[in-house]
């Protein structure tokens, strides 16, 4: 078990793949993450691969699309989907756009390298392990942190089996040196971090339990944090709820309602509780539990408030 | 426009469809059981690969083949079953090449062994065949089907389509040395084979190119089996039996995403049917003040002190739940403005606690159906 993340970042993985279930929360968390490191001064890339883009409505401007656009200071972005991955990285060891338009572009060939099982996953990770090696004009690397939003679960682990596929099926090949380099990267702790989203709710966190399991012990991966959304809080004591229960048996019309909503608040938040005990028992202190904010959409100040919390301690 | 209680009594499918995390897969089990309720014999086929079925019914696992759920309380009958699409693909293959020594070439082949799951649309394809086969079979009077989450609802009726299309391609017939005329393809590509395979080659190796093209001719071999299942389940999904059932969440994107899948269906000759509309927050009165919450408190057991700074915590609490609460239902409205015209929609509300059993789930079918028998 690795430590807990410093404050500065320095000897820190540089590589961080965010995944998870659909639906949990794992662009708001790959975007903390990103706001966190960016406002510290760290030069950050946010990759979305495979996912909608909503980064563009939360910075106010258009959706980020195949092109690196910078969204604040320190903080760039891209949406990477497989068919100009394929594109870039095919004209980069073929060393020919005009070779590479000319079979590649091809209609008809394109539309059969759709079928090549793991190609376009190959090529989506291997832009991501590009921009990991990537040197700026100093000679120092571009980037300082590239966090990788992959795709939900079923889809994400499939990503994550490519490398190892290839260089466990073939022996030689550019395809199985790209693989070899990214399975250099993801496997190695130094470098890589598999960030892993989800919710207190029973389903999730069974499915988080088993995809850890999976990362760790079947596909040697690193994992890195357990970050839990939409988590309700509830103060009421326990004398406070005897009191709260009893009233309820009272009262009439709002008044009635208003402990309900009470009551309902802490039913969700001692079930959630229970859930995060559970996430405990397996996680310990990789788990970083992220309120739910009283907020239908979240605006990128919501998410600052989230990044925040990354580092601080969790209340015992 | 039929009511969500004439489509369980009377549809032969119903696919569920909707995005990760809005209770797809309870709500299939849901619909499924409350046919069973009816006295149907109801199945529900899970298609999502993370055993949440199990989960929401409270059973420890399901299996390929359909299990009858032991209710004495139901009329009818109720089946689940959870589809292993990469086992299910592979049983499809096995059907179709009755042939042993082709058979045991394709398993011996890399490609088998690594992708053929992974194929473009495999999963759906074997999720469209084992649909077509178990509401064909005449065990079950209606099936409900629990479509694997993606990043676009059409994404499951697309899939057999693109595997097809993509199998089926002229690049294909050609790069495999395709017996239908190697040189008038070659002229509407308009560049040489060799610069093609050797280019492709480059990157994969020519070992691996060599056992795709191999994968890919036997698969092509079973290419008309596929095509005339393929078109029979699609008949099947688009005939006046068969109904959509759209679920969602009042997220912030629900109007959008809903009429993105809507349309999306409708436009490939589906008839979606419904929206359910789940976790609604339940709305909340607020106190014009916090007196009588105080006196309340107090007569509960609290002291004086104690009391007030209770329920000003509460009011506070209660109305930011109100506020989520007149969000959803806005939503809600918003939602009805745009369907109820042409679509069921029900709402469903949120539940403190999980739907993780059986009980749980009538506690929820009880409120999307009044009117049912008690």
């Amino acid at each position: 078990m690795r430590d807990a993340p410093n404050k500065t970042g320095v000897g820190e993985p540089r590589f961080l793949l965010v995944t998870g279930k659909g639906g949990v929360g794992k662009s708001t968390v790959a975007l903390a993450l990103a706001r966190q490191a960016s406002r510290r001064g760290r030069r950050v890339l946010l990759m979305q691969l495979h996912t909608q883009d909503r980064l563009g409505q939360l910075f106010g401007r258009p959706a980020v699309g195949p092109e690196i656009v910078e969204l604040a200071p320190c903080l760039s972005a891209v949406s990477v989907t497989a068919q100009e991955a394929m594109q870039e990285y095919g004209t980069m060891i073929l060393r020919s756009k005009l070779l590479y338009r000319a079979v590649f572009e091809n209609q008809t060939v394109s539309r059969f390298l759709k079928v090549i099982p793991g190609l376009p996953e190959l090529l989506m990770l291997g832009k991501a392990y590009h921009h990991e090696r990537e040197l700026g004009p100093d000679g120092k690397n571009r980037w300082d942190l590239i966090i990788v939003d992959a795709p939900a679960t079923g889809h994400g682990l499939y990503l994550l089996r490519i490398p190892i596929v290839i260089t466990s099926a073939l022996r030689v090949g550019h395809m199985v040196d790209e693989a070899k380099n990214m399975l250099a990267l993801i496997r190695n702790p130094d470098r890589c971090r598999i960030e892993l989203v989800t919710l207190p709710e029973e389903m999730p966190v069974s499915e988080t339990i088993e995809l850890a399991t999976t990362l760790t012990d079947e596909l040697q991966l690193p994992l890195g944090r357990i970050f839990v959304n939409q988590m309700v809080a509830s103060d009421l004591t326990d004398r406070e709820r005897a009191a709260v229960l009893t009233a309820q048996r009272a009262a009439g019309g709002a008044e009635r309602s208003v402990l309900g909503a009470a009551l309902f608040r802490h039913e969700r938040a001692t079930a959630q509780g229970r859930q995060i005990e559970e996430l405990r028992r397996r996680f310990g202190d990789r788990l970083r539990p992220f309120p739910r904010l009283p907020v239908q959409a979240l605006t990128l100040a919501d998410v600052d408030r989230l990044a925040d919390l990354i580092d601080l301690p969790e209340k015992p | 426009m039929q009511t969500l209680s004439q489509l369980v009594g009377s549809a032969r499918i119903l696919v569920c469809v909707g995005r990760g995390g809005v209770g797809k897969t309870t709500m299939s089990a849901l619909l499924a059981r409350q046919a069973a309720a009816s006295g149907r014999r109801a199945l529900v086929l899970t298609i999502d690969p993370a055993r949440r079925l199990a989960d929401a019914l409270g059973i420890a696992a399901l299996t390929d083949e359909p299990v009858l759920l032991n209710d004495p309380t139901l009329p009818g009958e109720m089946w689940a079953a959870m589809l292993k699409t990469d086992e299910a693909f592979a049983a499809i293959l096995r059907s179709r090449m009755p042939d042993a020594d082709a058979r045991a070439s394709l398993e011996a082949n890399r490609f088998y062994r690594f992708f053929a799951t992974s194929l473009a649309g495999a999963h759906e394809l074997a999720a469209a065949e084992r649909l077509h086969d178990l509401a064909t079979c005449g065990r079950y009077d209606l099936v409900v089907l629990d479509t694997p989450p993606a990043l676009h609802a059409s994404d499951f009726l697309d899939a057999p389509k693109r595997f097809h299309d993509a199998l089926d391609s002229a690049a294909f017939h050609w790069l495999t040395g395709g017996k239908s005329g190697t040189g008038r393809r070659g002229i509407r590509i308009g560049i040489g084979l060799g610069l093609v395979q050797k280019t492709l080659a480059r990157f994969t190796g020519t070992e691996f190119l060599h056992e795709l093209t191999e994968f890919l001719s036997q698969m092509s071999a079973l290419m008309e089996g596929f095509k005339t299942r393929a078109a029979e389940t699609t008949a099947l999904i688009r005939s006046e039996q068969s109904h959509f059932v759209l679920i969602t969440a009042p997220a912030s994107d629900a109007p959008q995403s809903v009429s993105e899948s809507a349309e999306a269906m409708q436009s490939r000759g589906c008839r979606v049917s419904a929206l359910i509309v789940n976790r609604m927050m339940p709305p909340v009165a607020l106190p014009a003040d916090t007196r009588a919450l105080t006196a309340l408190l107090q007569e509960s057991g609290l002291s004086k002190a104690a009391a007030a700074g209770l329920s000003d915590r509460l009011r506070d609490s209660a109305s930011e739940a109100a506020r989520f609460a007149e969000s959803d239902e806005a939503m809600l409205r918003q939602l009805e403005e745009r369907w109820s015209s042409t679509l069921t929609v029900e709402a469903v509300r949120a539940f403190p606690q999980e739907v993780s059993s059986l009980a749980a789930l009538d506690v929820i079918r009880s409120t999307l159906f009044p009117e049912r028998a008690p």
